[in-house]
């Protein structure tokens, strides 16, 4: 994937890991991992850039007898997710036409041949 | 690499950082550490799946403001005693690369600043201009009722002109800024890794002369 493109999708998949509850580095990875390569090296800039943007807090929970760092979302964490999910209806919207033209470059035909089929079966 | 010299590389290769964010880092990679074993890897294999040190200190360096960088600088430098030779060679060469050292930076620097100074002399002259336009457009039409008649309409008309030509200029212009703005991101990052590449090179040149040392 373009790796500028990666770059926008890890901040946000990563504020998608956080969005129903709080939750911590090694947690965010599994979570996040199915979608994307991530790596506690990749986590931990994008964690403290988006703590300085002020999208998520960080709480310090006790867990077996040391500390875990939790991150939870703020409400600026959660409009960045509202703004992504707009801007992708429209890159969707980009994405059906592009494909669309792939499928079929005959777009037009398409209703005609199911017309024509059904004119064979009257 | 156990887990006492995976962290010690990791400090070594953020020296002159910030003691908390150093600390902050070290932090973040003893939780890794902490809830991998937790999840029954062993140790070795914890640190493994980290990823090497170098890595992980190259991208906190990256994430690193400029300044804070270059501030980190001089403590990584090696100690290398500077022989008497080179000493005198850097004294009596001063008048010949002091000059051409303070001429590149000052090329450097103004070419920047004219750049910048030239595209905010564009937004202003184009804000200037449909500032004038407006008012000149109600002065005009205050011309008219006036009675000023042929005059008054002449100088209407010249005034949408003016509004009319800034909007247009404003498109291009705002172009151009973003363009310079983005340009300066990108120049901010390709020295932040010539720093970076510095770094490293210094630490191995301790590294090696550690190692003839012992």
């Amino acid at each position: 994937m373009d790796t500028q493109l990666k770059r926008g999708l890890l901040d946000i998949c990563v504020l998608a890991a956080i969005k129903t509850e709080p939750s911590y580095g090694y947690k965010i990875i599994k979570d996040v991992k199915p979608y994307l390569t991530i790596s506690e090296s990749t986590l931990y800039p994008i964690l403290r850039r988006l703590e300085d943007a002020g999208s998520l807090t960080v709480q310090s929970v006790e867990h077996n007898g040391r500390l875990r760092k939790y991150y939870e979302i703020t409400s600026l964490g959660r409009n960045k997710l509202i703004d992504f999910t707009e801007e992708w209806k429209e890159i969707m919207s980009i994405y059906d036409y592009v494909t669309r033209d792939q499928d079929a470059p005959a777009d037009q035909n398409v209703p005609e041949a199911a017309e024509g089929s059904t004119d064979e079966q009257e | 690499m156990n887990r006492n010299e995976f962290m010690n590389e990791i400090r070594a290769r953020l020296t002159g950082l910030p003691e908390a964010d150093i600390q902050k880092t070290l932090d973040f990679y003893n939780e890794a550490l902490e809830d991998r074993m937790e999840d029954g890897l062993s140790e070795d294999q914890a640190v493994e799946a980290l990823g090497t040190p170098a890595e992980i200190a190259d991208k906190v360096l990256m994430e690193t403001p400029l300044p804070t960088l270059v501030k980190a600088q001089p403590a990584t430098e090696p100690k290398r005693k500077i022989k008497a030779w080179e000493i005198v060679l850097i004294v009596l060469g001063a008048p010949v690369w002091l000059p051409i050292a303070i001429a590149v930076f000052a090329v450097g620097l103004s070419l920047a600043l004219a750049l910048i100074a030239v595209v905010l002399a564009l937004i202003f002259s184009v804000l200037a201009t449909a500032v004038c336009g407006v008012v000149a457009a109600f002065g005009s039409l205050v011309g008219i009722i006036m009675g000023e008649g042929t005059k008054g309409l002449l100088e209407f008309a010249a005034s949408l002109l003016a509004v009319g030509i800034a909007v247009l200029l404003f498109i291009p212009i705002k172009a151009g800024a973003l363009w310079l703005v983005e340009m300066m991101g990108r120049m901010a990052t390709k020295i932040k890794m010539r720093f970076i590449a510095r770094r490293n090179r210094n630490s191995q040149m301790t590294d090696n002369e550690e190692m003839k040392n012992a």
